[in-house]
C-alpha cells in the first residue's frame, strides 16, 4: 500500500509540474512591456516550454524566410543566388539580433515580470519617441499596453519586446518609435508578427540594396582583389542605415576604434550563430533561447545558410517551405 | 479506513491534475491567430511631439491661424475628407502656402529640427519638415492642386524620394514639350531610387513628339554611363512600357557592356532587365553582339 501511495504521489507531483510554465527567461524581463488581455495579437507566441518552443520556432522561421524571400527573389531570377543568400542570412540574423527573435510571450503572472516603466514608456529618453510611443501604446479607450494594475486578476499575462535601452525600440525587429511612427507604430503593425517582420525587412532593404550594387565604393566591403565581401555587406547594411539609419556608416563595423565598435562585434557574433545552423547549431539567440524545430524548417535553415558559405544553390526543402 | 481515505484523496489530486493538465493543453498554441481589426480602420494619429510642436510652432508664425491650415496639418485626414470639410479653393491656397513656408524654413535650417547626438540613430531624410512636404505634395497630386513651379523645381532635388516623385509628377502634369527639357537638367544630376521612374516619365513624355523623344533619348542614355551601378539598376528596373526601336535599345544596352566584362552580380541583374525589356518590347538582346 506504501508503494501505492508513494507512487500514486509521484504521479501527481508529476502532474503538477508539468501543467505550469517552465521559469520565464529571465533576461527578457527588463525589455517587455505587458500587453492588454484585450489587445488582438496575430503570429506566434513564446512560451518558455519544450513542448510550445518546438511549435514556436518554426513558425517564426517560416515568417522570416518567407518575407525574406519576397524581397530577395529578385536576386534569384537575376540568376544572382549569392546575393540571394546574402540578403537570406542578413535577414535571418537581424530579428536574432535585435530582438532575440522573440516578439511576443507569454508567462505566468507572478506579479515580478510586470514593470509599468515599460508598459508606459516613462524612461523613453527622446521626447517625440515618448509621445509616439504614448500615442500608439497607452493612448485610447482600450490601449494596446496594460499598466500591471489592471492585470492583477490574469493567470497569464503576454508582452511585447521593447528594448532599445529606454523602452523606445519596438518588437523582434527593435523598430524606434521615434524614427518609425508613420509606417509601423501608427498602422499598429506591432500587433502582427509578419507585419513587424516585413516592415523591418523594408528598412533593411534601404541599407542593402545601394551598398549591394555599389560595393565597389566601399573600401570594407571588398576583398583585397576588388571582388564583393558578402559577409562584409551583411555587416555593412546593418551598421549603416539600419542601425544609424546612415548609409555614410556602412563601414563602421571596420573601424575596430569606433565608439559603436561593440554594437558591430555583438552583430558579427550573431551573424556566426545564423552561420551555425549550416551545422546543426541551435536557432535562437542562446541556450535559454534555442528554439525548436522540425526536420523540415531545420533543412530549409541549412540550406540557407550553407549555400551561402559554400557558394552552392541547393533548395529543395527551402522552396517546399516557400510552397507552404 | 485512514488508509481508504488517504488513498482516495491521492486519486482524486491525481484525477484532479489529469483534468487541469488537460484543460491547459486547450489553451491556444503558441501559433494561436486572431484577426486584427483592419488596418483601413486605423486612421494615422495626428503626431504631435515635441519635434512636431517646434516645426509647427515655426510653420505657424507664418501662417495665418485657420482650420484648414490646421487640418491639412492633421494627418488622420484623407484628401477626400480635406475636400468635404473644406472645399477645393481653400485647400488650394492653404497647400500652397504650407508648401512655400515649409520649403523656406527647410533651407534656412532644416525648420530648427535638433538632430540626435553624434552616434545615435538620425535619419535626416524623414525629419518632420520633409514628411509636412512629402503629405502636402500627395495631397497636391490627389485633389489636383497647381503648385507654383519654381518651388516643385527645389522640391524635385530635396533628399526624400517620395518628395521627388510627387514634385515631378506635378511638374510633368502641367509641362508642355519645351518644359522637358529643363526638367531633363534637374533630374538629370539626381541618384537613387527616384532618377529611373522620374527619367522614365520624361520620356513617355516626349513620345508624343518623336524628335523630342529621339533628344531625350540620346541625353539619358549619355546620363546612364555616369550613373552609379544602384541608380542605374533602379533606372532598368523602372524601364517598362516604353516603347524603343531597336536601335535605342542597343543604345541603351550597350551602356552596361563595360559590366559585361566583370560578370559581377550587376551584369546580372543589367542582363536580366534587359532581357525583360527586349521581350516586352519584342526586341532582339544578344549581349554578345552588342557588346563587340
Amino acid at each position: 500500500m506504501k508503494k501505492t501511495i508513494t507512487s500514486l504521489t509521484v504521479l501527481a507531483t508529476t502532474l503538477l509540474s508539468m501543467n505550469v510554465h517552465a521559469d520565464r527567461v529571465k533576461m527578457l524581463d527588463p525589455v517587455m512591456a505587458t500587453i492588454s488581455p484585450s489587445s488582438q495579437l496575430t503570429g506566434p507566441i513564446f512560451r518558455n516550454n519544450a513542448q510550445d518552443k518546438q511549435k514556436y520556432g518554426p513558425e517564426m522561421a517560416k515568417i522570416i524566410l518567407k518575407e525574406a524571400h519576397g524581397y530577395a527573389k529578385r536576386y534569384l531570377e537575376y540568376g544572382d543566388t549569392q546575393g540571394y543568400y546574402t540578403l537570406m542570412v542578413l535577414a535571418l540574423t537581424v530579428p536574432m539580433h535585435e530582438g532575440l527573435y522573440v516578439h511576443f510571450r507569454e508567462i505566468e503572472n507572478d506579479k515580478s515580470a510586470c514593470r509599468d516603466e515599460l508598459n508606459t514608456g516613462k524612461n523613453i529618453k527622446s521626447k517625440t519617441a515618448q509621445k509616439n510611443f504614448e500615442k500608439a501604446f497607452t493612448s485610447g479607450s482600450s490601449p494596446f499596453l496594460s499598466k500591471c494594475k489592471n492585470i492583477k486578476k490574469e493567470n497569464t499575462i503576454r508582452q511585447l519586446i521593447a528594448g532599445g535601452g529606454d523602452g523606445s525600440d519596438i518588437g523582434v525587429m527593435q523598430l524606434s518609435s521615434r524614427w518609425h511612427y508613420d509606417e509601423f507604430l501608427a498602422k499598429h503593425k506591432f500587433a502582427n508578427v509578419q507585419q513587424t517582420v516585413n516592415y523591418g525587412l523594408s528598412h533593411l532593404m534601404k541599407g542593402f540594396k545601394p551598398i549591394y550594387a555599389n560595393f565597389a565604393n566601399y573600401e570594407c566591403l571588398k576583398n583585397s582583389d576588388g571582388s564583393i565581401n558578402r559577409e562584409s555587406v551583411i555587416r555593412g547594411a546593418w551598421a549603416g542605415i539600419y542601425n544609424s539609419g546612415n548609409l555614410g556608416l556602412t563601414c563602421r563595423f571596420a573601424d575596430a576604434a569606433s565608439a559603436h565598435a561593440g554594437k558591430d562585434i555583438g552583430f558579427m557574433k550573431n551573424l556566426q550563430k545564423t552561420y551555425g545552423l549550416a551545422q546543426g547549431g541551435a536557432f535562437g539567440y542562446g541556450d535559454e533561447l534555442a528554439l525548436g524545430l522540425d526536420s523540415d524548417t531545420r533543412a530549409a535553415l541549412e540550406e540557407v545558410t550553407s549555400n551561402f558559405q559554400n557558394g552552392t544553390n541547393n533548395r529543395a526543402a527551402l522552396d517546399k517551405l516557400l510552397s507552404l | 479506513m485512514n488508509k481508504k481515505f488517504l488513498v482516495s484523496v491521492i486519486v482524486l489530486i491525481v484525477v484532479g491534475t489529469w483534468f487541469f493538465s488537460k484543460e491547459e493543453n486547450q489553451v491556444p498554441s503558441p501559433v494561436e491567430r486572431v484577426e486584427v481589426q483592419s488596418e483601413e480602420k486605423i486612421l494615422l494619429p495626428n503626431v504631435k511631439t515635441p519635434e512636431w510642436d517646434q516645426f509647427s510652432s515655426r510653420l505657424t508664425q507664418k501662417l495665418k491661424e485657420s482650420e484648414v491650415n490646421d487640418n491639412l496639418l492633421d494627418f488622420s485626414l484623407s484628401a477626400e475628407q480635406l475636400k468635404a470639410k473644406n472645399g477645393p479653393k481653400n485647400i488650394g491656397d492653404s497647400l500652397r502656402n504650407i508648401v512655400s513656408t515649409t520649403l523656406q524654413c527647410y533651407k534656412e535650417d532644416e525648420c530648427g529640427f535638433e538632430h540626435p547626438p553624434e552616434g545615435e540613430y538620425d535619419d535626416p531624410t524623414e525629419i518632420p519638415a520633409l514628411k509636412t512636404l512629402k503629405r502636402q505634395l500627395q495631397l497636391a497630386l490627389e485633389l489636383g492642386i497647381d503648385i507654383p513651379s519654381e518651388e516643385l523645381m527645389e522640391s524635385v532635388q530635396l533628399p526624400n524620394d517620395a518628395i521627388r516623385e510627387s514634385a515631378f509628377s506635378l511638374l510633368l502634369r502641367k509641362s508642355s514639350q519645351s518644359d522637358l527639357s529643363p526638367l531633363f537638367d534637374k533630374v538629370e544630376s539626381l541618384d537613387g531610387k527616384s532618377f529611373g521612374p522620374m527619367m522614365k516619365g520624361l520620356l513617355k513624355a516626349s513620345q508624343k513628339s518623336p524628335g523630342a523623344f529621339d533628344e531625350l533619348f540620346k541625353r539619358f542614355v549619355r546620363t546612364l554611363e555616369e550613373k552609379d551601378p544602384y541608380t542605374a539598376i533602379e533606372a532598368l528596373e523602372s524601364f517598362r512600357g516604353l516603347k524603343l526601336e531597336q536601335f535605342q535599345f542597343e543604345d541603351l544596352a550597350r551602356v552596361f557592356c563595360s559590366w559585361r566584362q566583370k560578370a559581377d552580380q550587376n551584369w546580372l541583374a543589367a542582363k536580366k532587365n534587359l532581357e525583360e525589356i527586349a521581350t516586352e518590347q519584342k526586341l532582339s538582346f544578344n549581349s554578345a553582339s552588342i557588346c563587340y
